[in-house]
């Protein structure tokens, strides 16, 4: 057996491409296996130690305070005097008018007034001390504990700042010292360590605010921003222009920008861990408080990790097993080619005593070779290269790190595995071949009989061109090959097909989105305002419920709507048996935009381009989304009738326009503002005044007056910048698809070369030319590997479609998924030149072929 | 008259190996003409193999002179000498040389590819006795039925001159005589010069000439003017 094993491992030498392509394979599947896994376990490490001792929140809730209940006039009047005497005029007009409507019942539209004094209360303080009487009960029965969390946002230029107070008695989201120390005087700041890093800053630097200097005394992560989702203006994190700082009180009330409150909890036992919705199921029904569905958000800053490291370790598996099984089925072809070559002196072997499983035993060399040399080296491979991607992932979720610790399981992976894999199953098919009796395979012409595909073919294309017809029964002669070249190539495609529908969906995304949104900044406010503009577009939106339809005919029908498509989160239920929850599915809560008719920035078009905004001509018109029309199934000339306070209000649909963001539906907004607030207002407006860009240009009164700015040109800019930034990311995936084809279509075409030398040396002593015999011989794939491509396109899409459908199952928006003819031909053309030149590197080892060969005597 | 088609002056083939010089073909001199049955005799080793490879250009010489149709092919490069066998000869070896997986028909073809002055294929497997296999497979055939494809393969491209390497070596008698009688009835029917190189003595009897060789060397060359019929030859 040992001489049987030398001699193939001497004969290894010549087939040094097939080797090569072999270790390659191992090479590249255990490198990023090790390298990925590497470097999320130096993360996720530390990740859950990290959240327990920095006491990271486990939700947010807000008090459930019945404005119209809970407080009197006089507790109000205490307010006035107290926490909220420093609130400017507007915001204590809405307190007293608030403090007015105590003890009335039946307010039209009091909803949005109790918003409003919710938001004021709340960034005050003033809901503090009722809060504490009903939170006692409600820490012990849920066990936790919870604080006050303020902070406000602000841009200038093209920074984002997010500034958090610092008092050193932090409980819940303690802060994270990286280097330096937290901020004790006054203008002290600390900023995030990426974002030190990428803008070059050092301890101790100056750094400019508006018209403030601070001094930066320390580089602090913000445990609750391991993914620093800071605001949803810009939700692809920018290392470079997004931060987070920490800064004492006096800083923090001088600091401007737009103020955020809410309660933030901590669970006791720091090992209890629950999703959004157990948290909703958990609190829907307690007297005291509710979930914030701002939780959604806040979860995602610091679980979006943990998906993260959930999906790399996923991939990172699958395509080590995906490589593998490509080597495998490299290996299967090596081994049965050789056995097919060596027919002969198998025979003799037999005929002189040797048994099947020590002959099949010797052919154990090309994938104990393979994977002992390709996985030692991939394995060390992926050891240096984990330390970059590691650092990749840090700047991109801000956590401290472990340091490098060996993990034995990634070795064994990615040596031992693929040679127990690699050499069952090459030791598995030579025994098989091997069953033949000596005679079998010493007989002259047993090599020779023809497969059913292959006659098949034959039968098939009886009138094809000549050249044609031997490429195919050249291609149908080894079902194997035929099987790795077609997969790879369908392989190759769904990759190179996920990416080309990748930039477009983004693109078109991108594109949708922002079609028809040509204002820089959206800006809302506590409470309706008054006054006018000849350049924004002003807007009164409020929510109300969608209860019935009345069609054309007359008839009258209750919307009844299945679950999901509720816009209201916490309606969602899991029994039906309540009454209350049945209830609440019967109406659809709509966001009702009223609008001026005359716009400069907003437009609203139908499926076909057309404008809708001419058609809103009577204060009972209504424009609405597709989303709702689908949802109810209801078309223009159908009337819709709201529910607000009790009252009903009807409005018949003109047109319906073509997005499917949310609820959304559009009429007058002098006659809706006039309905609910008694004049005409807004409560919004697109703007592409400049002043908004920075917050520190907007003036105080106006500052304390708005809840949120949603800066389009700061979210174009950053899904623009990032879609940029991934395009790298984009053609470094299609170079690897095309690469990894190359590889495995260079090994094959190598194998093609080798089992059809006779063919070959007899082709050219006949008087062919080496180029007709390469096009003949070796390019006899071309169909496959285009049909292969060609069925990916379909395959993809099917997948992404059914992705897309599971991930947006939730929400109320769809995300195209196009792809056009001139990228489907790019992508061709990319996997063409792989395979081509897979071919002209072959054709070297072709034209060595000398035409002795055909003139042996076998 | 008789055609020269062949030349050959003073050409000699040698190999060298750890300083061991062997002499393939040793100043062989001689002129083979159109249309005839050539035999090319000797035992193994006697460089009957070489003298193929040269005049059919797979290999070069190391000097001397092969003139085929008044032009020297001994100085043509790799290209040139894979035009001269395109268009000019034909192959038939003792191992058959088919394709596995094309039928007897497109192993035909695949000679007829190359002419532009192509035998029709169907004729040809006609003279064969193979036209009923046509969409056979070569492991379908007998060794006999094989070498039948492989002439048909040769004749098909309608060469000039038909090179054939121990053709009957693989066959028995009766089979073998079959083939020589086909090569005869080829070489009237076409007149294409036949080539055959072979240790049996018995088929030089159907030959116009026979050239013995012997270590490299042309040791005798008769013409023969009484050929016999390939079905009367005694067998080796």
């Amino acid at each position: 057996m040992g001489l049987l094993f030398l001699n193939a491992f001497k004969g290894l030498k010549f087939k040094k491409v097939q080797m090569i392509g072999i270790i390659f394979c191992i090479i590249l599947s255990t490198s990023i296996y090790t390298a990925m896994n590497t470097a999320l376990d130096r993360m996720e490490d530390r990740y859950h130690n990290y959240l327990k001792e920095q006491n990271v929140e486990d939700f947010s809730f807000i008090p459930k305070i019945d404005y119209a209940k809970d407080y009197t006039k006089e507790e109000i009047e205490e307010l006035k005097k107290n926490e909220l005497k420093d609130i400017p005029a507007q915001q204590m007009n809405l307190v007293n008018q608030y403090q007015m409507t105590i003890g009335i019942e039946n307010i039209p539209n009091i909803d949005n007034l109790y918003k409003a004094i919710e938001y004021i209360f709340n960034n005050n303080g003033a809901n503090d001390k009722k809060l504490e009487g009903k939170m006692a009960e409600t820490k012990q029965k849920y066990d936790f504990n919870y604080t006050k969390e303020t902070v406000k946002v602000s841009t200038h230029d093209k920074y984002l700042y997010k500034s958090i107070p610092y008092t050193g008695s932090e409980t819940i989201n303690v802060p994270y010292v990286v280097e330096g120390r937290l901020p004790e005087k006054d203008n002290e700041i600390t900023v995030l360590p990426a974002f030190a890093n990428k803008n070059d800053i050092k301890l101790n630097d100056k750094y400019t605010i508006g018209e403030t200097e601070y001094t930066i005394v320390g580089f602090v992560n913000s445990p609750n921003h391991i993914f620093p989702l800071i605001s949803i203006n810009r939700p692809m994190y920018n290392e470079k222009t997004d931060n987070i700082m920490y800064m004492n009180e006096a800083t923090f009330e001088a600091f401007s920008g737009v103020k955020e409150s809410s309660y933030i909890a901590a669970f006791n036992d720091r090992e209890k861990t629950m999703e959004f919705e157990t948290l909703g199921d958990l609190f829907m029904n307690d007297e005291n408080i509710s979930l914030n569905p701002l939780t959604a958000l806040k979860l995602l800053r610091v679980n979006s990790l943990e998906a993260e490291i959930a999906t790399s370790r996923l991939f990172s598996e699958y395509f080590l097993y995906l490589l593998l099984g490509i080597s495998i089925f490299v290996i299967i072809v090596i081994t049965k080619k050789r056995i097919e070559d060596e027919r002969l002196q198998i025979g003799v072997l037999k005929s002189l005593g040797y048994k099947s499983l020590s002959i099949a035993v010797s052919y154990l060399v090309y994938p104990i070779i393979g994977s002992l040399i390709g996985g030692v080296i991939g394995y060390g491979i992926g050891v240096l290269a984990h330390e970059p991607l590691t650092n990749m992932y840090v700047s991109y979720f801000n956590l401290p790190i472990e340091g490098f610790k060996i993990n034995l399981t990634y070795l064994f992976n990615s040596t031992i595995l693929p040679l127990i894999l690699l050499s069952v199953l090459a030791f598995l098919i030579a025994i098989f071949m091997l069953r033949k009796k000596p005679l079998q395979l010493l007989k002259e012409g047993s090599n020779l009989k023809v497969n059913l595909l292959s006659r098949f073919v034959t039968f098939v294309t009886r009138k094809f061109p000549f050249k044609t017809r031997f490429k195919l029964s050249l291609a149908s002669r080894s079902l194997g090959k035929l099987a790795i070249v077609t997969l790879t190539s369908f392989c190759t495609g769904l990759l190179i097909v996920l990416v080309l529908i990748g930039m477009n969906m983004f693109e078109s995304m991108i594109s949708k989105t922002f079609d028809g949104l040509d204002f820089k900044n959206s800006v809302s406010y506590q409470a309706a305002r008054t006054d006018t503009s000849e350049v924004d577009d002003l807007i009164y939106n409020t929510s109300i419920d969608l209860i019935k339809v009345k069609r054309e005919n007359g008839t009258i029908e209750e919307v009844d709507l299945n679950k999901k498509q509720n816009n209201n989160r916490m309606m969602m239920k899991k029994s039906e048996n309540n009454e209350e929850e049945k209830e609440a599915i019967k109406k659809m809560s709509v966001t009702m935009n009223g609008i001026d008719t005359v716009t400069h920035y907003i437009t609203i078009k139908d499926k076909e381009g057309n404008d809708l905004l001419g058609k809103l001509k009577d204060e009972n018109d209504i424009i609405i989304n597709k989303n709702i029309s689908e949802i109810i199934n209801v078309t223009t000339g159908d009337t819709l009738i709201f529910e607000n306070a009790d009252k009903e209000y009807e409005f018949t649909i003109v047109g319906i326009q073509d997005s499917f963001m949310g609820n959304q539906a559009y009429c007058m907004r002098n006659y809706i503002s006039t309905l609910f607030e008694d004049t005409v207002s807004y409560n919004a407006k697109y703007t592409s005044d400049p002043k908004y860009d920075n917050m520190s240009n907007i003036p105080e009164d106006e500052m304390n007056a708005i809840t949120s700015v949603f800066s389009i040109g700061d979210l174009k800019d950053n899904m623009g910048n990032q879609f940029e930034s991934s395009n790298g990311a984009i053609y470094f995936v299609i170079a690897f698809a095309s690469v990894l084809a190359l590889v495995i279509i260079l090994v094959i075409a190598n194998i093609i070369v080798e089992e059809n030398k006779k063919t070959i040396s007899l082709m050219k002593v006949m008087g062919y030319k080496n180029k007709v015999i390469s096009q003949i011989v070796l390019n006899i794939y071309t169909p496959f590997v285009v049909i292969a491509y060609l069925l990916s396109i379909p395959a993809m899409k099917a997948i992404l479609t059914e992705i897309v459908k599971a991930l947006t199952k939730d929400m109320e928006l769809a995300i195209p998924i196009e792809f056009s003819i001139i990228k489907a031909l790019a992508g061709l053309v990319g996997l063409l030149v792989a395979y081509y030149f897979a071919i002209f590197i072959s054709r070297k080892s072709l034209d060595k072929i000398p035409l002795s060969i055909a003139l042996k005597r076998e | 008259m008789k055609k020269v088609i062949y030349t050959l002056k003073n050409v000699m083939k040698t190999y060298e190996s750890f300083s061991e010089i062997t002499h393939a073909l040793d100043n062989v001199s001689f002129e083979l003409y159109k249309g005839q049955v050539i035999v090319i005799l000797g035992p193994s080793g006697s460089g009957k193999s070489t003298m193929l490879n040269v005049l059919s250009g797979i290999d070069n010489p190391t000097s001397g002179q092969i003139i085929f149709d008044k032009v020297n092919i001994e100085k043509m490069s790799e290209k040139e000498l894979t035009e001269y066998r395109e268009k000019n000869l034909g192959f038939i070896f003792q191992s058959y040389n088919l394709i596995p997986n094309l039928t007897v028909y497109e192993n035909v073809e695949l000679g007829s590819h190359l002419s532009e002055n192509t035998l029709d294929i169907a004729e040809i497997l006609e003279i064969v006795g193979l036209s009923e296999m046509k969409h056979k497979f070569p492991y379908q055939l007998s060794g006999g039925q094989m070498q039948r494809v492989a002439i048909a393969r040769a004749v098909a491209k309608n060469p000039k001159v038909l090179f054939c390497d121990e053709p009957t070596g693989a066959l028995d008698e009766k089979v073998g005589k079959q083939t020589l009688k086909l090569l005869q009835d080829i070489n009237k029917k076409y007149n294409t010069t036949v080539i055959i190189v072979t240790h049996n003595p018995a088929i030089a009897l159907l030959a116009n000439m026979v050239i013995k060789m012997n270590s490299g060397k042309v040791v005798s060359i008769t013409e023969n003017e009484n050929t016999i019929d390939a079905n009367e030859i005694g067998w080796a």
